[in-house]
């Protein structure tokens, strides 16, 4: 399905999507975003058309021109969906850090949105401006969950966020797997990251008792920062690099 | 007891498999451990070997040993051998509680969870005791039908939470669903090998009168056996041990159906020493499971319930082609 010259209307089916559409400027083209989009406040208050499975009648009902998604959080019969109502569907992957600053100008050049150049250099010296090295890197764990333990490990967003900042990921798996608390006893991190909107302080102090009673530093922090690989990874990195010269 | 002889070759044999079974599941982990600084008190050592892994192991064989218990049980008392604790509807109320309980947010309480999956355990087998009651008589058939049905519902039930429910909350709710034995404390091996031995004493208490019932009803009847308290009783014990195994570690499939099975295609159909046996099959197979599961990929950790299929299915089949 070939994506109108002038999108006017644009739906959005991840909370990362929303941020970078407003980023370069076309915000005011968004009718619609998926339920987790909540950021800028203007996003939070737009229709939700669900998440996991959006509803396309719902979609469709909102008249976009483009629905814009992320390779991600993709359903398989998305596209298959909205080609039938005749609403052309356009897929940006976003997963890792190098990658946002290009979806950003490929939304720019879709999106016709003229301030979308600029935002990407700008996204990109952020970035660049928060790049540390550091004499000991500190050793980090990032608890997505903590029962069982689900961690960050190599090659995720989160990692790229660990290296930026010259931590090191105190795991050595890759992926989102389930950790062995064997594994954290034996060689426990300097600090650990937890989303304070999922995971609470008493459930961080369970997991370090079951751990052996570890005495390890914990820190909550906004996962929506943190975890989507948006227009904020400055500020999640400026974040993250205050953390470590804390310590 | 009139098969002790014949007992006693398989119970040694099993408690022998149990027993080297326990021994490489303490000495192999996801941490390689060096015996002589536990033994000279290495803090971490101590820790791993004491708090860590070792009520893991434990924790797995008594699941494992309380699922199988609860699946010849069932098997006999309905003398359906497709019975199982999860096909009866015990498994679809522990995770229908635990998947309702964290869409409302009570996920993060610690506690909460698992003992609304064990109410949910427990009250959906007393609903389809209820249902499948017809006068003063429980119709077997009735009883698998209503399991089945019931789980149906739940199932949906469990659906719409998940739909409904944050990220965070479905990662809550899917440790139910998938099943581990992650977090293992020595609270939770007490908890449940307590409530496995209480379950197998009554067991034990009704062992003739359940090997008389795996003959026919009328006949075990004839024999002046109270069938209908037999039942009762046979069902309120193996649902309780159930419910406890899922509130702890969510649902480990295949044990309650598959050990039963392979104790019969190779030792003995009498229930007094297919109880002992299958608690010792159970033990031994959940116990493997979980070491596979923890140590295939170093650190991480995969779902146990995959590795009890995959290491009993294959055995099973192999039997069954032999048996013919």
């Amino acid at each position: 399905m070939a994506i109108p010259a002038h999108v006017r209307r644009v739906i959005t089916l991840a909370p990362n999507i929303t941020e970078l559409v407003y980023a370069i400027g076309a915000g005011d083209r968004v009718v619609g975003t998926d339920d987790v989009s909540n950021y800028p406040p203007a996003a939070a208050r737009l229709p939700k058309v669900g998440s996991m499975q959006p509803n396309v009648e719902q979609i469709t009902a909102l008249k976009p021109d483009l629905v814009l998604a992320s390779t991600e959080g993709n359903h398989p019969s998305l596209a298959p969906a909205l080609a039938a109502v005749g609403i052309p569907l356009y897929v940006v992957r976003t997963d890792r850090l190098p990658e946002i600053a290009t979806a950003m100008t490929r939304l720019g050049e879709v999106l016709d949105a003229p301030a979308a150049p600029a935002a990407a250099r700008t996204l990109t010296a952020d970035i660049a401006a928060q790049r540390r090295t550091r004499a000991h890197a500190p050793r980090i764990l990032f608890a997505v969950w903590t029962d069982p333990l689900y961690v960050g490990g190599h090659e995720t967003f989160v990692d790229d966020l660990l290296v930026l900042t010259g931590a090191r990921n105190a795991v050595e798996v890759t992926g989102w797997p389930q950790y062995s608390l064997e594994s954290l006893a034996a060689h426990p991190p300097d600090l650990i990251l937890y989303p304070r909107k999922s995971v609470n302080a008493q459930q961080m102090a369970v997991l370090l008792e079951k751990a052996g009673d570890l005495h390890v530093p914990s820190r909550a922090i906004d996962e929506d920062v943190f975890t989507r690989p948006g227009p904020r990874v400055g500020e999640a990195a400026k974040g993250l690099n205050a953390i470590l010269d804390g310590k | 007891m009139p098969h002790s002889d014949r007992l006693a070759r398989p119970a040694l044999l099993l408690t022998l498999l149990l027993l080297v079974t326990l021994a490489v599941a303490v000495a192999i982990g996801a941490t390689r451990l060096s015996w002589p600084s536990v033994w000279a008190g290495d803090e971490t050592a101590r820790a791993i070997l004491l708090r860590i892994r070792l009520p893991r192991v434990l924790l797995a064989a008594a699941i494992g040993a309380t699922l199988a218990v609860a699946g010849v049980t069932f098997q006999t008392l309905l003398r359906n051998p497709l019975a199982d604790p999860f096909i009866l509807g015990v498994s679809g109320g522990a995770a229908c509680g635990a998947a309702v309980s964290t869409a409302l947010g009570f996920g993060r309480i610690p506690g909460v969870v698992p003992l609304v999956a064990f109410a949910g355990a427990c009250g959906a087998t007393a609903a389809v005791f209820l249902l499948a009651r017809r006068r003063d008589h429980t119709d077997p058939t009735r009883l698998l039908l209503s399991g089945l049905v019931l789980n149906a519902f739940f199932s949906s039930v469990i659906l719409i939470a998940f739909s409904l429910s944050k990220s965070s909350d479905l990662t809550a709710a899917l440790r139910w669903m998938m099943g581990t034995l992650f977090g293992a404390t020595w609270t939770s091996v007490l908890l449940v090998t307590s409530l496995l031995v209480l379950g197998m004493a009554v067991l034990a208490f009704l062992a003739n009168d359940l090997r008389l019932l795996a003959f026919g009803e009328e006949d075990a009847k004839a024999r002046g056996v109270n069938v209908e308290r037999v039942k009762l009783i046979g069902f309120a014990a193996a649902s309780i041990v159930t419910g406890a195994a899922v509130a702890v570690s969510g649902i480990i499939g295949f044990v309650g159906l598959l050990v039963p099975h392979l104790i019969r295609l190779i030792w003995r159909r009498d229930f007094r020493a297919l109880l002992p046996l299958c608690a010792l099959g159970g033990a031994i197979l959940v116990a493997d499971a979980d070491l596979l599961s923890r140590v295939i990929v170093p650190s991480a950790e995969l779902p146990v319930g995959a590795f009890t299929a995959i290491l009993g299915v294959p055995f099973f089949l192999s039997l069954l082609r032999r048996a013919r």
